[in-house]
């Protein structure tokens, strides 16, 4: 009977070994079904994904010709200014002059770098100096004004990185900047050569034609001379009057002639002293009232230089040193006369500052 | 005499007062201008004997006070 149980038992383990294994199997084989009908659930929506993308990307592609097509359609219907192929030039250099180190500067920026650079070139070789305030008067005159506040600003910043322009900010509103010019000294004076020899050239020739116009008046005064003697001849008389008057227009002409070169001698000398006018050089023909001018503005100018330099607070006790000083020296009065007041002040700060004195500066500027 | 000494010294301090108050260069100038009258004044009435020590160290503590607060306001535009 015991071996018979034990047999059973035996049968029964067996037979459920057997069930849990098939009932594995089953289960596996049901989650593999199910990840696979998931993967392929996934799948179809990924691909849809991609279909919308692509659609999008049709719809994109379709926009994009359609604005290449108008901007090709606003071209092709712009009418050509100029017919003629570009030809090339020689600049006359004495205006403006481009150098080649310019050229070769200004080929490396890009479109607004060189517009604004170039502008502001011109505008500083007119001004005959190449430093100034930046601001809107500065924008409306080299017609910047158009340009947007930000772009115009960024290529600032960026002629300013390749060192073609310093900028200094005086204060919150107001702002400076010193150009970049290279200056080609022998080629200026070159062009000087050619200006002071152009002018005597001129002046030789018209010399000439004075002298042309006197040896056809004197030859009509020997006419005349020779007319008076043969004045026992009457009938030619009145020929020689008509001839006379005849001439008379002439002889006009030809003074007038004469007279109106002689005038241009006169007023040549005037023009090579403008033209020698040379960007960063002072002219010899300033008068004292505009170095003066120029000076006051040299002088706020380096105050404000000198204030940004030490900073506010240095500054101030500079100033509130200056007004103890001032009281000391020349009284208080001084202080309540805003004139006066001002006047010491400036000293102060020019010998604060070691800023040159109106001579001094005017001979280190010549 | 008492009264004028007292007077004066009231004028000065008045001043010491509203120079502590001064806030811009205009009110600053209308101050010293006060001072300067006020200092005359008492110049003028103590021409034959000595200014009082208490008017005479109030004038200079005043001078000093206006002279500070001169230094201490924004400056005007300076001229060359």
């Amino acid at each position: 009977m015991g071996l018979f149980k034990k047999i059973i038992v035996a049968v029964s383990d067996k037979a459920k070994d057997e069930l849990k294994e098939y009932v594995k199997r089953v289960l596996e084989e049901k989650e593999q079904v199910d990840n696979s009908k998931e993967v392929k659930e996934k799948t179809p929506s990924q691909s849809e994904k991609k279909e919308e993308v692509v659609e999008q990307k049709q719809v994109v592609k379709e926009a994009k010709p359609t604005e290449q097509d108008e901007a090709q359609n606003s071209i092709s219907q712009m009418i050509p200014l100029v017919n003629e192929l570009p030809q090339k030039y020689t600049f006359t250099t004495s205006t403006v002059p481009l150098t080649r180190d310019i050229i070769d500067l200004t080929q490396l920026l890009s479109f607004d770098e060189f517009a604004i650079y170039l502008k502001l070139y011109i505008y500083s070789v007119a001004q005959r100096k190449n430093y100034g305030y930046l601001g809107n008067s500065l924008r409306r005159k080299t017609g910047l004004d158009t340009m947007e506040h930000r772009l115009f600003e960024l290529t600032l910043l960026k002629l300013s990185a390749h060192g073609l322009i310093s900028i200094e900010d005086l204060s919150s509103n107001q702002r400076t900047f010193i150009l970049y010019v290279p200056f080609d000294e022998e080629f200026m004076k070159s062009q000087k050569k050619k200006e002071t020899t152009a002018p005597r050239q001129e002046e030789k020739r018209q010399s000439n034609n004075n002298r042309n116009s006197r040896d056809r008046n004197n030859s009509n005064r020997n006419n005349s001379s020779r007319q008076t003697t043969n004045r026992q001849r009457p009938p030619r008389e009145k020929e020689e009057k008509k001839e006379n008057s005849q001439k008379q227009p002439a002889k006009k002409q030809s003074t007038q002639k004469s007279n109106k070169p002689v005038k241009q001698t006169k007023n040549e000398p005037r023009q090579p002293k403008q033209q020698q006018a040379i960007p960063g050089r002072p002219t010899g023909a300033m008068s004292d009232d505009e170095l003066r001018k120029q000076y006051i503005t040299f002088v706020s100018l380096e105050i404000d230089k000198a204030k940004m330099r030490v900073g506010r607070s240095s500054f101030d006790k500079i100033y509130m040193e200056a007004v103890k000083y001032i009281d000391s020296k020349h009284g208080f009065k001084v202080l309540s006369d805003p004139d006066k007041f001002k006047e010491y002040l400036t000293n102060y700060y020019m010998s604060a500052f070691d800023i040159p004195e109106f001579e001094e500066w005017k001979q280190n500027k010549k | 005499m008492l009264i004028d000494y007292r007077i004066f010294l009231k004028r000065i301090r008045d001043i010491e007062v509203k120079v502590v108050l001064c806030k811009n260069n205009f009110h600053w100038k209308i101050l010293a201008e006060k001072f300067q009258t006020t200092h005359e004044d008492i110049e003028k009435f103590y021409q034959e004997s000595e200014i009082p020590d208490d008017i005479a160290e109030t004038i200079a503590h005043v001078r000093t006070l206006l002279v500070e607060k001169k230094a201490e306001l924004p400056p005007e535009d300076l001229i060359v």
